[in-house]
């Protein structure tokens, strides 16, 4: 009888995985375990700095490889320019900023650490403004501010200390960077950031937009647009890597209510947008 | 030989051969050696924790709690243990002592997503004895007794895992499953000499050697469940033996003995592991403190050991951002019954409690862990295989552990 119920325990154990297990961003929650020395205290050295952005060099040269700039000149331009304008406000003023456009049909942007950001061509191809591009462009740069990325990785600079000496004896210490560069390409294009962090960068881009008196509705209408076109191609990374569409709609939509944002007549620029972008 | 000499060369005997069979790393208690630096420091009340490699050996579930890959390594860099028979050389205490340098813990975790992969090598116990000793004028009737042993135990276990969040979103709190899978591997070899020599100028030498290999697969099941500062983690383990070898030689001769006198013999009889049950409760009081405290549950599968317990609590408490502290207390329970008077069973009974106390110093993404553990514990014994003689024992060790962990 003994034997009986450890055996059943055994296989009920095996099977809870295969019952329980979601191929969804669900990852555990270890705030609460959080220690001290694992609080990230916001002291980020110019050597902690540098290191994002070789980081965030790195993944982007990995994305890159994956995916070739688009050979269009004026819209990359375009871009840029709408980008600088964002980091002019609200950017963090030691790192330089690079956008660019993807030539992919996806529907998809990327944030790297030290701020490169990417948006696809088939984003664009979906949005109808100047106040879309700007929502999506300040939602990536809230991640590069927010340093989600970094935080996730715990990238910093290479500890020299005594402890990192002696902890390098028992191995592994060279191999941490490659490691993080694969994390940080499983981030982007498998696994997607924390639900918290897609939540956030979606609140604090449109307070940008407020600020450089953007239509805030406009980042909502090009949500909608995409998950309309997510409904249509399953296949989609973002379908992989952010939350549900629907839970984001539903924060932004308590967010402009509560703060009166819908009542807002910002710009959307829509004759701007349609003469640098031709899709 | 007279009566007297008859019973003691007796004794003497039959000593070497429950020299042989019992090793200071012994079969008769769980926890000899704890593993892992901050686990050990915290007493080993770890199976609620867990979140780093040592979730190997405590609780696999933990794992998927661990903040980031890392790699951990933990040494023994000091470790004694001694052992009093009380009386038990005619009148005088027989002292044995075990010292050892262990490197008995390393293990990586690697996140891939929502899972946690782990690998580690651990020695969950070990004892290496060398003694030279001589007794002059133990009894009336023999002028000097010296004996020589030397005794290497080690068991190795090399163990893989995986772990992983499991009902995401339907249940309060997060629950995490774990799984490891080991490889364990035990070696013993001891060599025992002695030598009586009787005031009526005869003599006794006595040499016996014994070597034990085992081979044997560890498995552990382990759920953890975090519900805000609290965790609860339950643990179920055993370890089947796929092999097991041991061969004894035994060679005595005597002074006027008409036949010396040679054994050896084989056994491949398999141990059996007791079935192991673990509750672990943590409380996460804040970023500077932990608690946490375990209840371990041992069904004995093997007829000479019986059921037991042990418990564990642990602290953790930090003095800055770079300095923390662990305290921790814990029992270690013998596994067999206390010898009774007229019954010969050989058996020794020591339940043992001990206490830890660790430093460890962060920097960024490493840390260096110092720690110190100290058991002892008394009980009875019956050192001899006839007669069923029972004497008192005592047993106490020390450790200083010396443990690096690397997070990236």
């Amino acid at each position: 009888m003994k034997k009986l119920i450890i055996m059943a325990s055994m296989i009920i154990t095996f099977l809870l995985p295969a019952i329980g297990a979601t191929t969804t961003t669900d990852t555990v929650n270890e705030d609460a375990r959080k220690r001290l020395h694992q609080l990230n205290d916001g002291g980020y050295t110019q050597d902690d700095v540098q290191a994002e952005i070789d980081f965030g060099k790195k993944l982007a040269a990995g994305i890159l490889g994956k995916t070739t700039i688009l050979a269009n000149k004026k819209m990359n331009s375009y871009v840029n320019t709408i980008g600088s304008l964002l980091v002019s406000q609200v950017g963090r003023p030691e790192l330089r900023y690079h956008f660019a456009i993807l030539d992919s049909d996806d529907v998809n942007a990327y944030a790297c650490p030290g701020g490169y950001i990417f948006v696809s061509k088939g984003a664009l191809k979906l949005m109808k403004n100047e106040g879309q591009l700007a929502g999506v462009l300040a939602h990536e740069i809230t991640h590069v501010n927010q340093r989600h990325i970094v935080k996730q990785l715990n990238i910093k600079a290479k500890d020299d200390s005594l402890n990192s000496n002696i902890a390098a004896v028992v191995g592994g210490g060279s191999t941490a960077f490659f490691t993080m560069l694969n994390q940080g390409m499983d981030l982007l294009f498998t696994d997607g950031l924390k639900r918290e962090d897609e939540y956030e960068a979606d609140a604090i881009g449109l307070e940008m937009l407020t600020a450089l008196g953007y239509n805030v509705r406009s980042y909502y209408d090009f949500l909608e647009e995409v998950k309309r076109s997510n409904e249509q191609h399953k296949d989609q990374v973002m379908n992989k890597t952010h939350p549900s569409m629907d839970s984001r709609l539903e924060r932004i939509k308590l967010i402009m209510t509560q703060n009166g944002l819908h009542q807002l007549n910002g710009n959307t620029n829509q004759p701007r947008f349609s003469k640098y972008v031709t899709l | 030989m007279s009566h007297s000499n008859q019973f003691f060369f007796l004794l003497l005997t039959t000593a070497a051969i429950t020299v042989s069979s019992y090793s200071l790393a012994d079969t008769t208690h769980y926890r000899d050696i704890l593993i892992g630096g901050r686990a050990s420091t915290m007493g080993g009340a770890y199976t609620a924790v867990s979140d780093d490699a040592a979730g190997l050996i405590y609780n696999p579930a933990g794992m998927a709690m661990a903040p980031s890959d890392s790699i951990s390594g933990s040494a023994k860099i000091f470790h004694n243990a001694e052992t009093t028979y009380k009386e038990t050389i005619g009148v005088e205490n027989w002292e044995r002592t075990s010292s050892n340098f262990l490197a008995n813990f390393f293990g990586v975790i690697k996140k891939l997503g929502n899972h946690t992969l782990a690998i580690s090598y651990a020695i969950p116990d070990a004892a290496v004895e060398h003694q030279d000793q001589t007794y002059y004028d133990p009894t009336q009737s023999i002028s000097d007794y010296t004996m020589n042993l030397h005794t290497e135990d080690v068991t190795d276990l090399i163990s893989l895992g995986h772990s992983m969040p499991i009902f995401p979103g339907m249940i309060v709190g997060n629950l995490t499953y774990g799984i490891s899978l080991g490889y364990l591997h035990r070696s013993y070899i001891s060599t025992f000499h002695q030598q009586v020599e009787y005031n009526n100028n005869t003599d006794y030498m006595g040499y016996s050697t014994t070597t034990t290999k085992e081979n044997g697969i560890n498995g552990k099941l382990g759920l953890l469940w975090q519900y805000g500062q609290f965790a609860v983690g339950v643990t179920a383990a055993n370890t089947v033996l796929i092999n097991s070898s041991t061969i004894v030689q035994t060679d005595t001769e005597q002074t006027g003995a008409t036949n010396n006198i040679f054994l050896k013999g084989t056994s491949t009889v398999k141990r059996e592991f007791p079935y192991e049950f673990k509750v672990g409760f943590a409380f996460f009081q804040s970023t500077t403190t932990l608690f946490a405290c375990d209840f371990e549950y041992y069904i004995s599968n093997n007829p000479s050991n019986v059921d037991t317990w042990n418990l564990s609590f642990g602290t953790e408490h930090y003095l800055n951002q770079s300095n923390s502290l662990r305290l921790g207390l814990y029992t270690n329970n013998s596994n067999q019954l206390s010898p009774e008077e007229g019954i010969t069973e050989s058996l020794t009974h020591i339940d043992m409690y001990g206490a830890t106390v660790g430093y460890t110093n962060y920097s960024k993404e490493s840390s260096v862990t110092l720690g110190l553990i100290y058991s002892m514990g008394a009980g009875e014994t019956q050192p001899y295989d006839t007669g069923g003689l029972i004497r008192d024992i005592e047993k106490t060790s020390i450790s200083v552990v010396m443990s690096a962990d690397y997070g990236f």
